[in-house]
């Protein structure tokens, strides 16, 4: 598993599901907030599609599933931000290249307070 | 009543298949492609014991936990040598997309080329549309989003489920796709091989 640490961040777990050239794939991981301040994710690139968008999964009234776009998210004071599959997480919209099993290639984060954090990114 | 609706919608929701006897659409004349490119016939699988997801490949977040769980179906089934008493078909509700070599792409991706009893299914949009509706799988396509170079995408809300299919073409059980317990399916399955 691949951590990252920053100025107050670590940030674990990170992996992206396989995905076809054209298509989307989906990153998730762990960010964890050792500060006692709350910080804001706000922005998310990579090289390796045309868009990144933070995105969330959930289940509608008539038990149907949907995606919505959501324009940040808040990592708490010494606790934790969790994206994870049927959930919260980072939309690679139109890839540029297949993103096969093993692969690895390099997305930004941006937040508030403690600005653009790059991180490399696993395909499982 | 009341309390009885609520507790209704709460078993229906909940998705266990018990009495639960909607028939698979066979003997309706649908004719589907496979992710070779070959013309299948519905029909062909009927006497089959099928374990059926729906999905779309452009779908990165849920659909592939349902592609997952099926992936792990087959395997708890491989590993009772029952695996080839099954048969896997996964049908895309968004054919306009996924034409037959992009779900040959996604089988590669998601390492399921190898099991030769998987079919990955698309049609026509007319096809399918009739397809989901007489399956009750729920299909809605989102709005045109943009990105800065000007590409357009869009996704789909869709019902996330997993139907197992009897050799009489009954419906026996039916999941939330992305949260089944394999176990659960591996006794329907069981149940009806
Ligand atoms: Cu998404």
């Amino acid at each position: 598993m691949i951590g990252f640490l920053i100025a107050s961040f670590d940030i674990v777990g990170i992996w992206a599901r396989p995905g076809i050239k054209g298509g989307n794939s989906a990153v998730y991981m762990i960010i964890k907030n050792n500060d006692t301040l709350p910080d804001t994710l706000y922005k998310a690139e990579s090289e390796i599609c045309k868009k990144v968008e933070i995105h969330k999964s959930y289940e509608d009234k008539r038990g149907r599933i949907r995606m919505k776009k959501v324009g940040f998210v808040v990592i708490p004071p010494k606790g934790e931000f969790r994206f994870e599959p049927g959930s919260y997480h980072f939309m690679l919209i139109k890839l540029k290249r297949y993103l096969r099993g093993g692969k690895r290639f390099k997305m930004s984060l941006y937040f508030k307070r403690n600005g653009k954090v790059d991180i490399d990114v696993e395909v499982k | 009543m009341k309390r009885f609706g609520i507790l209704l919608a709460f078993i229906i929701s909940c998705g266990k298949g018990l009495n639960y006897t909607q028939n698979f659409p066979f003997g309706k004349g649908y004719v589907l492609v496979d992710q070779d490119g070959n013309k299948v016939k519905l029909d062909e699988f009927k006497g089959k014991v099928l374990v059926v997801g729906y999905i779309y490949t452009h779908c990165p977040d849920v659909c592939p936990l349902i592609t997952e769980n099926m992936k792990k179906i087959y395997k708890k089934l491989e590993d009772k040598g029952l695996a080839n008493k099954v048969v896997f078909l996964s049908i895309t509700f968004d054919p306009r997309r996924d034409k037959p070599e992009v779900l040959k792409e996604y089988a590669k991706i998601y390492g399921i080329d190898r099991y030769k009893n998987w079919y990955l299914l698309t049609s026509d949009q007319k096809t399918i549309d009739s397809l989901m509706k007489d399956l009750s799988i729920l299909v809605e396509i989102g709005p045109m989003e943009f990105t800065e170079t000007g590409d357009t995408t869009y996704f789909i809300v869709h019902t996330d489920r997993i139907h197992i299919v009897d050799r009489k073409g009954k419906i026996v059980a039916y999941f939330k796709g992305s949260e089944l317990k394999i176990d659960d399916a591996i006794k329907e399955i069981r149940r009806v091989l």
